[in-house]
């Protein structure tokens, strides 16, 4: 038997899951404010020298200014997702967030009790069973490889992954101590505001839906990456080292996607959309270039970027971005799509999915 | 079929480990793979249900920590080898329930072979925390499949109605220039615990069609008498049966506490019902058949 790096189902390996998890519903909610790049770093203390618009290519971010926390920017996100895809609250098995913050009721942190039975409650879904995930950025996608399991299974048969990020604080308080472009703050200003919600139901075997998703943690890599309340600054801060871990990024991740599409008997050009993490444009587009030479071929579009206009919104990044390309009717009913995970721990996720015509056409797109 | 716990380690709070929820997890880690004779290497996964941690971390997942300090294949990933994923849950003393279902389903599937449920909790200390009611504590239990007719069950959950805030609540709030985890709970909390479990303990038991007197031993969690002695009078059962940890302070790592000081000598076959209630109120219980040793 091949073993692989990655954690993921393979077939062969004991009996055949008897069903599918669909994507029933994919919502979002931004906030209103937008907070420009030039802005942001017009509020530093210090005069850093720093283009971080060349730097990252984030023009702009939405932020909340304090009117939304966590816990509302993942019940509105919730209750889009329910909506756009018609489905009773009532009729949920299981409600995950997924957030890195859990901000409710302004910077007051709610480690007990979870801020998933929170949500469950405030959008109308008191019965479901309810647990966070805490993954840094890969939250999102660690709580659909958890779900995926079990409605495979047959062990629920509906479930909604939510994530609501107040993280903007970390930005603003980076902004109160980096000095120069060597700072370890420097991926704070990145963080931006966001609720996402992703919305999976059992489906028949052959289904469209999840295909495969597989995860490892190159925890080598744990230390390069941490975030913890400091000093005497609101909230959190974030210390980074961005360059090794974009080097460590760059240098593994397409062996892991080699596994997976090894595993389903695809090429990488069998792939529509590639949505990567969305921390930088020109990350991004280094990191696809690095894995087109290994392939010796791309994806069929280019990778998808959000964080030019929305910056890096945590755990809930490839939701947003998803939900955006549902929106502007570029995602095709059978459209095959790679989520690429990215994140501290160092977490490495991928997770291969198909979107039915049933849901494609809830955002007003028919094809 | 099902999922077997093959050994649970637990770690004894040394004092330079009392501020560290992370040394009490590596130390409760590798006690439990040692005793198991299993490498480090050997595990696919990894999931930490501790709350309290060392520096209030947000990120990364403890779960990544653990896993570099045990050594589970923390290198860059390699061809022909396979590695291990990490993260972390949080369900308060209801955790590793959580996990352990968590687990079941990538056992399941096969997508892992061997994993590790951690959970431990530390009072930061350090100013970061404000009369910190949790003994410094942890627990890891090593998991693998079986095909035989023995193991852990589906998991039946409960939720309480009322003001989920006010039984019992942990926050990190800023005030007087600095962020501090200040703790709040009811003075009713092992009542409102107790009457969620025994909810979720008899659904479990009726949706497999079991009877609680066919259940040898109770495990549950938390630990406090108080709690301990509701429960039972609720479920009818002499709290002789109902197994608990030593130490009633003792958080998320408390289930696995009560496992090991109470299912040591069960024969293969007994059949165990975890129980777990924690903040919400949220409440779970499973049935779990105790595999030879």
């Amino acid at each position: 038997m091949t073993r692989h790096w990655l954690v993921m189902e393979t077939a062969g390996e004991g009996p055949p899951a008897p069903f599918v998890a669909r994507v029933a519903g994919a919502g979002r909610h931004l906030p209103e404010t937008r907070l420009t790049t030039d802005e942001l770093m017009a509020s530093t203390r210090h005069r850093t020298h720093i283009d971080l618009q060349r730097l990252t290519g984030i023009r702009e971010r939405r932020v909340s200014v304090g009117d939304e926390d966590s816990y509302s920017l993942a019940t509105s996100a919730a209750l889009n997702c329910l909506a756009t895809a018609r489905q009773d609250p009532a009729a949920l098995d299981v409600v995950i967030s997924c957030s890195i913050t859990k901000f409710r009721g302004g910077l007051t942190q709610w480690l007990e009790p979870t801020m998933s039975g929170a949500i469950a409650r405030g959008i109308g879904a008191p019965q479901a069973m309810t647990f966070d995930v805490s993954n840094a950025c890969a939250g999102m996608l660690t709580g659909v490889t958890i779900l995926n399991n079990w409605i495979r299974q047959g062990i629920v048969e509906r479930g909604l992954v939510v994530s609501g990020e107040y993280i903007s604080q970390l930005s603003h308080n980076a902004a109160r101590h980096i000095r120069n472009i060597m700072s370890k703050e420097l991926a704070c200003l990145t963080l931006a505001d966001a609720g996402a919600a992703l919305l999976l139901e059992r489906a028949p075997a052959g289904s469209a839906g999840l295909a495969l998703a597989g995860f490892t943690t190159v925890a080598d890599y744990s230390r390069l990456c941490l975030a913890y309340p400091q000093g005497h600054d609101p909230g959190a801060r974030m210390f980074t080292n961005s360059r090794a871990i974009q080097k460590a990024a760059i240098a593994d991740t397409p062996l892991l996607l080699s596994e997976v599409l090894d595993t389903v008997g695809l090429s990488i050009h069998d792939i529509d959309h590639v949505i990567t993490h969305q921390t930088s444009a020109r990350a991004i587009r280094k990191g696809m270039a690095r894995m087109s030479e290994s392939f010796g071929d791309t994806p069929r579009h280019d990778a998808v970027i959000t964080v030019d206009r929305y910056g890096n919104t945590a755990s809930t990044t490839h939701t947003v971005a998803l939900v955006e390309e549902l929106e502007a009717g570029r995602i095709a009913p059978g459209d095959k799509v790679a989520l690429l995970a990215l994140a501290s721990g160092l977490e490495i996720g991928v997770v291969l999915l198909t979107l039915d015509e049933e849901l494609v056409s809830r955002y007003g797109h028919r094809h | 079929m099902g999922t077997v716990i093959d050994r649970v380690g637990l770690a004894c709070p040394r004092w330079r480990d009392r501020h560290s929820a992370l040394h009490l997890a590596v130390t409760a880690a590798s006690d439990c793979l040692r005793r198991a004779g299993c490498d480090a290497d050997e595990l696919d996964l990894i999931v930490n249900a501790g709350i309290y941690r060392d520096r209030n971390l947000g990120e990364p997942a403890l779960a990544a920590l653990i896993q570099q300090d045990i050594g589970a294949n923390p290198e860059d990933p390699h061809a022909g080898a396979h590695g291990t994923f990490s993260f972390d849950v949080a369900n308060g003393a209801c955790g590793m329930l959580t996990a352990l279902q968590i687990v079941d389903g990538f056992l399941r599937t096969r997508s892992v072979r061997r994993a590790l449920v951690v959970a431990s909790d530390a009072d930061p200390g350090h100013g970061m925390s404000e009369r910190f009611p949790f003994s410094a504590a942890g627990a890891a239990l090593l998991c693998r499949w079986t095909d035989d007719d023995y193991g852990l069950s589906g998991v039946s959950w409960t939720n309480a109605d009322g003001d989920s805030d006010e039984t019992c609540s942990a926050t990190v709030g800023f005030a007087d220039s600095r962020n501090v985890l200040r703790f709040d709970h009811s003075a009713t909390m092992d009542e409102h615990f107790a009457a969620a479990a025994a909810e979720a303990a008899r659904a479990c038991v009726d949706a497999r069609s079991a009877r609680l007197a066919d259940v040898d031993l109770i495990v549950a969690a938390p630990a406090r008498p108080g709690y301990r002695t509701a429960l039972a009078g609720l479920l009818g059962v002499p709290p002789e049966k109902i197994s608990v940890a030593r130490d009633q302070h003792m958080h998320t790592a408390a289930l696995a506490a009560a496992l090991e000081r109470g299912a040591a000598d069960l024969p293969a076959g007994a059949q165990v019902l975890f129980v777990a209630a924690g903040a919400g109120v949220t409440a779970g219980a499973a049935l779990y058949k105790v595999p030879p040793s």
